[in-house]
């Protein structure tokens, strides 16, 4: 199965963060692969990522512009960084082109 | 009797909490309203430092989310306690959002900066979330009264 692993934060960490992350894993859901994206907003680290998540996932989203803890986990890993507002609206769009980018 | 969730909701959010049909011309006029709001409810003590934390936020990126509704936002040393304020507008108004549609629905989310009562903060992302679901946007902007719109809304919680 397809796994796909992120980050979502926010500045305020507050509504964008758990909305992304939601919205995206459903879109994953939807599509019958792995997606699970670790929040990082006004309640720390929630829904979060472990090393052995990290590294066996095909790719790796970074749904942020805002400084991240634990990038490390993702060492050599593929990323892709994308617009938390867009992954709110068009989580669908991403997903899908995640999933073309590990096929391809 | 009443789950701790439901009774940290009610203080959370009331039925006090929502502003039907209001008007206002620009969305500084709507953060002013809800500004103003919150010191009458005791959610802050300081009006002027609140609304600067909102258009603080505002200046970060767009609130505005799809279908009409935003979710302006302030985390702030100003507030007490987090909070949810719902306004309903009369008309729409320009605001920044993820569809460029005009905006009339709006759920202010309020927070302090101390990361104290999580379970607060724990509600307000899942109303968030909730904003999500076509079912739940729809149900909220067809609420005529603030009875209808705190029945919606508290049953997220």
């Amino acid at each position: 199965m397809i796994k796909i692993v992120g980050i979502a934060s926010c500045p305020a960490g507050l509504a964008h963060t758990p909305m992304a992350s939601k919205a995206l894993e459903k879109a994953g859901k939807d599509r019958g692969i792995f997606v699970k994206i670790e929040q990082q907003g006004i309640m720390g680290q929630v829904n979060k990522i472990t090393q052995e998540e990290a590294q066996s996932a095909d790719l790796v989203l970074i749904v942020s512009n805002q400084h991240l803890e634990g990038l490390d986990r993702f060492k050599g890993k593929r990323m892709i960084k994308v617009d938390i507002g867009q992954a709110v609206k068009n989580a669908g769009v991403i997903i899908d082109k995640c999933i073309e980018k590990i096929e391809n | 009797m009443e789950s701790t969730n439901e009774k940290e909701g009610k203080k959370m959010f009331s039925i006090e909490h929502v502003m039907m049909n209001v008007e206002a011309k620009s969305k500084e006029e709507v953060l002013k309203l809800i500004s103003k709001k919150a010191t009458e409810l005791g959610i802050t003590h300081n009006e002027e430092l609140l609304y600067k934390a909102f258009l603080e936020r505002e200046q970060e990126s767009c609130t505005g989310m799809q279908d009409g509704i935003a979710i302006p936002h302030a985390k702030s040393d100003a507030v007490v306690q987090p909070s949810l304020i719902f306004v309903s507008l009369k008309n729409e108004l320009e605001w920044e959002s993820l569809d460029d549609k005009p905006i009339n629905t709006i759920f202010a989310l309020l927070a302090p900066n101390s990361n104290g009562c999580i379970e607060h903060l724990m509600m307000l992302s899942k109303l968030a979330t909730k904003l999500l679901e076509d079912s739940f946007v729809t149900n909220v902007k067809n609420a005529k009264t603030a009875n209808q719109v705190f029945g919606i809304v508290t049953e997220v919680f």
